[in-house]
């Protein structure tokens, strides 16, 4: 019985604040579009989430975003081990400094910092004007997928480096110097004590960029360009301007279960390597 | 025998402290070498400068004839047993014991990995993972995984402290046991004088970045050549006395004594309480004194005896026959000693 109470309070929230706003969209997925406010009657049509399935636009943007966050997360990765290894390694009154500079960009607003990059690669811009003058023609950065990525990549390193230093901050010192005292050069130490003992840190990381990146409106919008139709963007003109919101929510709710999904597998693999 | 190691006037700083000073030893062929320190006397940084894990300031580290001060850790062919065995955990037993093994055959490998195995009696153990062993069995990966390359010389780091006592009392015996077998060097530290007592061939007492003694234990123990020495391994009786001419001596405030040894002048006598005599001994030295209280422990009984000059002096009686009854505190009590028990040292 207590414990029943005590956990009403959690369970009143989940109820209010994630099953219904979900069964929300859920319900309105199997809706139809219409004139009028809202913009949509109730009932039971799978129309619009078979057309999300089949339809090749939507299947097209679905794999694009999940390139995009494929690559996004692969890239964060190879620049968010290295950083959060030093990180670790760094000296102790060394470390909060370090790691606060790697969360200080997020004290700023998001779009500011995003509209600060659009200023960066501009045409005018002093990164694409340098780069111009040193590939000897015009060089066109903003709207391009190299901005997309370089957006992608600046705003999601943090979420890797973060679970990538926690889990290499906990390593035993004295294990390095086991395999260095058995022989194992420096490389050698780090492909067969480092690295498979910081692989927790690596799946969460993963997790924690390829998820919002996946849905990520802001960054393809602001810095991408147009043929940068990644599901955030779709389901956003769905929405805004086809005001067709079966449509919007039968994507929201595709994008759901697609992230579920990606976790599960990966937690699957991950328990299926630990036996 | 001949010589394994040479340390050679190693120095070694810890930014203003100094770890080590101007530090010498050798290590021989085949021998247990215990360092023995309170914690901050040094050994350990000692263990890790001849690992490699801590850079000299000044020195040389010879091993078989070869300078390895300049060469990392992975290239020196000693192995270390760490205090806290610094087991891989996402490595299976036979994994980690395969550790050090590079450049042989799987079969090779396989062969010498249950070679040690077998050595520290864990043959039925190469599946499992480090965390589902005991303590004590951890501890003889650690040593498996030590050995297995077949290191010229093996350092050991406490490597008994994390076990419990009775444990730890075989495991010393297994050790050496096991040494003996191999025929390998080892250097182990400890901060425990039983364990020095009873393992090395060798012990050398160490404080504040210095070598104190180095001997056999019997030689360290019986003929202590200070106060620090005497006090860090087992107990001692520390008395000033003036040392005249032809073996007598006077203790200032109790009157004159035989003594053996030693230079005229002010020194300390260091008596073990174990080879003293409480109202008996004869043709010896005798001290009158007060009982002061008298501590039972089973095997031996040590009593607390004050003399006319305030001192206090602590005599073990070793409980042959048992224990029936205890004397009266505040009773008469004569101390008693024979003059070549007593060491004289420097004061």
């Amino acid at each position: 019985m207590n414990r029943v109470s005590v956990l009403l309070p959690v369970w009143c929230w989940l109820l209010v604040l994630l099953v219904a706003p979900l069964a929300i969209v859920a319900a309105i997925s199997l809706g139809e579009a219409a004139d009028g406010v809202p913009p949509f009657t109730l009932g039971f049509s799978l129309d619009s989430l078979r057309t999300v399935w089949t339809d090749p636009f939507y299947r097209v943007s679905f794999l694009l975003s999940l390139r995009v966050a494929g690559i996004s997360t692969l890239c964060c990765l190879l620049l968010g081990y290295p950083a959060a290894l030093a990180i670790a390694r760094a000296p102790e009154r060394w470390r909060d400094p370090l790691l606060l500079a790697i969360m200080l960009p997020f004290w700023t607003g998001f779009l500011m910092r995003v509209n600060a990059w659009i200023g960066i690669l501009a045409d005018g811009g002093w990164l694409a004007g340098a780069l111009s003058w040193l590939a000897g023609g015009p060089v066109r950065l903003l709207y391009t997928d190299a901005a997309l990525y370089l957006g992608m990549v600046y705003t999601y390193l943090p979420f890797m480096v973060l679970p990538l230093y926690a889990s290499l901050s906990r390593l035993d010192p004295a294990l390095g110097e086991a395999a260095a005292d058995l022989g194992a050069p420096p490389w050698l130490r780090f492909v067969r004590v480092t690295l498979p003992l910081s692989m927790p840190g690596v799946a969460a990381g993963c997790v924690l960029v390829f998820i919002p990146a996946v849905g990520e409106y802001v960054i393809p919008e602001l810095l991408g360009g147009p043929g940068a139709q990644l599901v955030g963007r779709v389901l956003w003109s769905e929405f805004f301007a086809n005001r067709d919101w079966p449509m919007a929510s039968a994507l929201a709710v595709t994008l759901l279960v697609l992230l579920l999904v990606v976790p599960a597998t990966v937690q699957g693999i991950w328990s299926l390597r630990r036996r | 025998m001949s010589a394994l190691l040479r340390v050679e006037g190693l120095t070694v700083r810890h930014g203003a402290t100094v770890a080590l000073d101007d530090f010498s030893l050798t290590i021989d062929d085949d021998e247990l070498f215990v360092l023995l320190g309170e914690s901050g006397s040094g050994k350990t940084t000692l263990l890790r400068a001849i690992a490699g894990f801590v850079p000299p300031s000044a020195g040389r580290i010879v091993l078989g004839g070869v300078d390895i001060g300049p060469m990392p850790p992975h290239r020196r062919p000693v192995n270390t047993v760490f205090q806290s065995y610094a087991l891989f955990p996402h490595m299976s037993v036979a994994a980690n014991v395969a550790f050090g093994l590079r450049g042989m055959d799987r079969a090779a490998v396989r062969q010498r990995v249950a070679e040690m195995l077998a050595l520290v009696r864990l043959e039925g153990m190469a599946d499992r993972r480090p965390q589902q062993l005991s303590g004590g069995q951890q501890q003889r990966v650690a040593l498996a995984r030590g050995l297995a390359p077949r290191p010229a010389l093996l350092l050991l780091d406490e490597p008994l402290s994390a076990l419990d006592r009775a444990l730890r009392a075989e495991t010393r015996e297994e050790l050496v046991r096991l040494r003996r077998q191999l025929g390998t060097s080892f250097v182990l530290v400890t901060h425990d004088q039983q364990e020095a007592l009873t393992m090395a061939d060798r012990i050398g007492v160490m404080r504040d970045g210095r070598m104190v003694q180095v001997g056999t234990p019997m030689a360290v123990y019986e003929r202590p050549n200070c106060r620090f020495s005497a006090e860090f391994l087992g107990a001692a009786n520390i008395l000033p006395v003036v040392v005249g001419a032809g073996g007598q001596a006077e203790l200032p405030g109790l009157g004159a004594v035989r003594v053996v040894g030693g230079a005229p002048g002010a020194m300390l006598l260091a008596l073990r309480p174990e080879r003293l005599r409480l109202d008996g001994g004869e043709g010896g030295n005798r001290l009158n004194g007060v009982l002061q209280a008298s501590m039972y422990g089973g095997e031996t009984l040590t009593h607390s005896v004050l003399l006319a000059n305030g001192a206090v002096v602590r005599v073990t009686q070793a409980l042959h026959d048992g224990l029936t009854a205890l004397r009266p505190i505040g009773s008469a009590a004569t101390v008693s000693w024979a003059p070549e028990a007593g060491v004289l040292l420097p004061s």
